[in-house]
């Protein structure tokens, strides 16, 4: 199998190079394009994304590239691969948007709904006050305005 | 660009339109009003995405209502207080609180509400003509000089995209409800959801004749949730056939009764 699978390369913002199988990069939907697009020479330019990201990013698409097919779908393997998603985001913030952003640019979908669930879980069942802390948010309101919005707050049944 | 392991991104340089994406993943209202008051980004976001809302208040502010929620889809009017009192009727003019509601949440395509007369739904079924979902709530007694159906033709009149309806806490008759659905055959054929389960009283049902004729009316639902009498004595329906194997199972089930 291993000699059967085609490489590409890829390399990242700083210059890194990471040689993957066509079936591991190709979850990236932005590199397929380009690849079928033939705008490609001897490894696809990944600009937005550094070594380090691309590196875990990679790691993602490994371990993922059998979760379409029949064995990949059964149940077993579903909640294996659940298992290692969740270690897989256990990363610091930054880190995780990070990995969104590199989602997005390399347009991974399932990475992008993994990570998004991620920062949302962040916000649930907190105070204002505590998700000001979590995010390392200024408050810019004023309070009249704050008091507005308390205000309209209100109207919902909590 | 090149950072090393941290590169402080902060939450605010991803794209507003994933943290859009990321803001809609959260329904729970005491989250999403604490997230409004971040930051006035936030509360952006956070309106923008608001989708479902369940309105707290007397019915006699409702002019007070404030214009921030027009992203929502699904709207619960069924808990203003004092409960149970028609919605409109306090006001002066019912039909401008109709508008009202309407100006305040544009987008509605699902409603809850306290029906306690037919004017109630007929000036909000007006309001919002795309409505898809909707469940009346009415504990109080119907009206017995009022016509047959009379209490749902308003909805059905005004509201032709009609995909699923849940009478199961609206207290109504068994025989309010055919001459309706039969009376609008286009949205009798796209329903595909309905409950006309009776919680109101213990004793009463659908007669099986009844149901065979809303479920030939309607040969598109997935689920019915029905209660039927059968030789008086009440039964439940529960279907949540996926194709139209749905009146066949009906028919099926009064079989086995009989």
């Amino acid at each position: 199998m291993e000699s059967t699978s085609k490489k590409v390369t890829l390399s990242s913002s700083d210059g890194r190079t990471f040689e993957v199988e066509e079936a591991v990069a190709f979850q990236s939907q932005t590199i397929k394009h380009l690849y079928e697009a033939g705008c490609t020479g001897d490894f696809i330019p990944v600009p937005n994304v550094t070594g380090d990201i691309l590196s875990m990013v990679l790691r993602y698409c490994e371990k993922h590239v059998d979760s379409d097919t029949a064995a990949g779908k059964e149940s077993f393997y579903v909640n294996k691969l659940k298992g290692w998603d969740a270690l897989f985001v256990k990363v610091d913030q930054s880190i995780l948007f990070d990995l969104i952003l590199a989602a997005d640019f390399l347009n991974i979908k399932s990475l992008m709904d993994l990570t998004c669930k991620t920062v949302a879980s962040m916000m649930k069942g907190k105070t204002t006050e505590e998700i000001r802390g979590t995010f390392n948010i200024k408050n810019d309101y004023t309070p009249e305005a704050e008091e507005m919005v308390r205000r309209e707050n209100q109207w919902a049944f909590e | 660009m090149a950072a090393g392991p941290s590169s402080n991104v902060h939450l605010h340089d991803i794209p507003d339109v994933i943290l859009s994406n990321i803001f809609s993943l959260e329904t729970e209202t005491r989250t999403r009003n604490a997230m409004s008051l971040v930051c006035l980004k936030w509360l952006l976001l956070e309106r923008s995405t608001r989708k479902s809302l369940t309105l707290r208040g007397n019915i006699r502010n409702l002019f007070l209502l404030p214009t921030c929620f027009r992203s929502v889809t699904h709207l619960d009017l069924s808990f203003l207080s004092p409960w149970g009192y028609p919605l409109l009727d306090s006001f002066s003019n019912p039909l401008v609180l109709a508008q009202f509601l309407r100006h305040a949440f544009p987008s509605v395509v699902s409603l809850i509400v306290y029906v306690r007369n037919p004017l109630t739904l007929h000036l909000l079924a007006s309001q919002w003509p795309n409505l898809q979902h909707v469940k009346l709530v009415r504990w109080h007694q119907r009206w017995p000089a009022a016509p047959v159906g009379s209490d749902l033709v308003p909805l059905f009149d005004h509201c032709p995209m009609l995909l699923s309806l849940d009478v199961s806490h609206f207290y109504c008759w068994t025989e309010d409800l055919p001459p309706v659905i039969q009376a609008y055959p286009s949205i009798a054929t796209s329903l595909s959801h309905l409950n006309i389960l009776k919680h109101d009283s213990s004793n009463d049902g659908f007669k099986s004749h009844e149901l065979l004729s809303i479920t030939a009316c309607c040969p598109n639902l997935r689920k019915l949730l029905a209660t039927y009498l059968i030789a008086g004595k009440v039964q439940f329906f529960n279907s949540v056939d996926e194709s139209n194997g749905q009146l066949k199972g009906v028919e099926e089930h009064m079989g086995n009764d009989r």
